[in-house]
């Protein structure tokens, strides 16, 4: 569990952008000054292995993604359950940036099967700000978001 | 308790065949009010121990019955009150902070009442016997203790508590609120609580980066178990330092999405409280002011994710009474 929780930053420059890619808990132990450096291109933060942000760790990623210039595009992909928790608690978390896609934790009210599933925000926004049809994998009936639909995606509604 | 009495209303009659059944089980004499009429015609028939009030509207929204029961605490210092509502919790919080008789609230979500809940909530009152993790556990169950006192153990202490809760088969979400409230919670008795011989924080102003170690008499306590219906979480500080008016602000400020949802004024963020009561089901703060404070948080592991959001949650502060004023006043 130790492992899981440790916070790692990587950034890859590939295609014109910079990939980040973080993992663990962004909490006091985390290092965010990497993020400082970025701006002189697009920046996509692959966020799929961030398990947890704690209070104090809200307030270093805010200070951190503000100071990543206006001008450079910011774009959020593969964002799990706790990202998106934050993004609809806290003002701003996102900074300028856009959530291109994201996972909702959809569950099966007929063979309980559980899964993260993957969504691209466009399709939900196509899709009148709703999860777009989600087929169960074991049972092939439709799944449903355990979570509050309208609340889960209020970033769906209120970011660009 | 025997010899109590405890004046209890609600419109709902199975709320009231529960309340009644359950209240009167501990011993005390149980009166109901059917209706707030009944209610204003009772609550002046002074010598109740205990009042336990239905705070829906109309009677949360009518202003004649806000001055009403914040006059209580001045006309019958020895009564004590509770409120329960169906209302979600973004609903009863701001008004907390204008109405300080708001200190206990209940949630009353799909079935009438909880009669545990009351129970526990009515005797801890009667009896001025406030602080226990047990009390919200079914009877046997023995809580695990870890010492607080190291900020650099606080993964570890997370660790601790999380690998409980898998072994408890909870699911990865129900882990992640857990992991957010023993982090907070530590965070809080490390940083927050030790007050200096004069009272003043001692090491709030710090950076969360920065390690402290905790003296020998500033250590706290997280205790945690489960009884298959609630995992609880308690964390126990030796300070007494939090106030109802802190609780109150900082989740209030938190609720409101906007600029000033984060603090700038301490070395956290200033939302770790709200981020606590965020994940969990029943919030309690045992407070004996100047030498304990114990945060109870419980999850209702019987809900899904979806209902758990969709619940209101319970709230609960308790202080302790000087006792030897308590017994003076009664």
């Amino acid at each position: 569990m130790a492992a899981r929780s440790t916070f790692a930053i990587e950034v890859v420059q590939r295609d014109g952008a910079d990939h980040v890619s973080m993992s663990g808990v962004i909490d006091e132990n985390a290092d965010l000054a990497l993020l400082g450096t970025l701006g002189a291109r697009p920046v996509r933060f692959n966020m799929k292995s961030v398990r947890r942000i704690n209070s104090y760790g809200v307030r270093s990623w805010m200070e951190a993604i503000r100071r990543i210039p206006r001008d450079a595009e910011i774009s959020f992909i593969h964002c799990p359950p706790p990202v998106i928790d934050q993004c609809n608690m806290v003002a701003g978390f996102l900074g300028h940036g856009r959530l291109l896609s994201f996972y909702a934790p959809m569950t099966c009210t007929e063979c309980d099967e559980q899964i993260d599933q993957l969504f691209e925000t466009a399709a939900c926004r196509a899709n009148g700000n709703k999860l777009p049809a989600t087929p169960c994998p074991r049972c092939g009936r439709p799944m449903e978001v355990d979570d509050l639909e309208d609340q889960y995606l209020l970033f769906v509604r209120e970011t660009p | 308790m025997r010899g109590k009495r405890i004046l209890f209303y609600d419109p709902d009659p199975r709320a009231r065949r529960v309340a009644e059944r359950a209240l009167a089980a501990t011993g005390s004499e149980i009166v109901s009010a059917v209706d707030t009429d009944d209610l204003m015609v009772k609550i002046e028939a002074n010598g109740w121990d205990l009042m336990m009030i239905n705070y829906d509207p109309p009677l949360r929204d009518d202003p004649r019955w806000a001055s009403r029961l914040d006059t209580l605490e001045h006309r019958w210092p020895r009564t004590k009150l509770v409120l329960h509502s169906t209302a979600p919790t973004e609903d009863y919080l701001p008004l907390m902070a204008s109405r300080r008789f708001l200190r206990n609230v209940i949630a009353k979500n799909d079935e009438p009442l909880e009669p545990d809940e009351l129970i526990i909530t009515a005797e801890k009152l009667l009896r001025g016997d406030l602080f226990g993790l047990q009390k919200y556990l079914l009877w046997g169950i023995e809580p695990y203790c870890v010492r607080i006192n190291d900020s650099r153990k606080k993964q570890d202490y997370i660790n601790e508590v999380a690998s409980y809760a898998q072994s408890l088969g909870c699911n990865e979400r129900v882990v992640e609120l857990i992991e957010t409230i023993v982090d907070e919670l530590v965070t809080n008795a490390i940083y927050n609580a030790p007050r200096t011989p004069t009272g003043e924080p001692k090491y709030q102003m710090r950076s969360r980066r920065d390690p402290v170690i905790l003296e020998e008499n500033e250590t706290g306590e997280l205790q945690f178990g489960c009884d298959g219906d609630y995992i609880a979480v308690a964390q126990i500080d030796p300070f007494g330092s939090l106030t109802q008016e802190t609780v109150v602000s900082y989740l209030n400020r938190c609720l409101v999405r906007g600029p000033d949802q984060l603090s700038d004024a301490s070395g956290g963020a200033g939302i770790g409280l709200f981020r606590v009561f965020q994940s969990l089901s029943k919030f309690i703060i045992n407070i004996d002011p100047g030498k304990k404070t114990e945060v109870i948080s419980l999850i209702d592991l019987r809900l899904t994710m979806k209902r758990f959001r969709q619940a209101a949650k319970s709230f609960h502060i308790f202080i302790q009474e000087n006792r030897q004023a308590a017994s003076a006043g009664s």
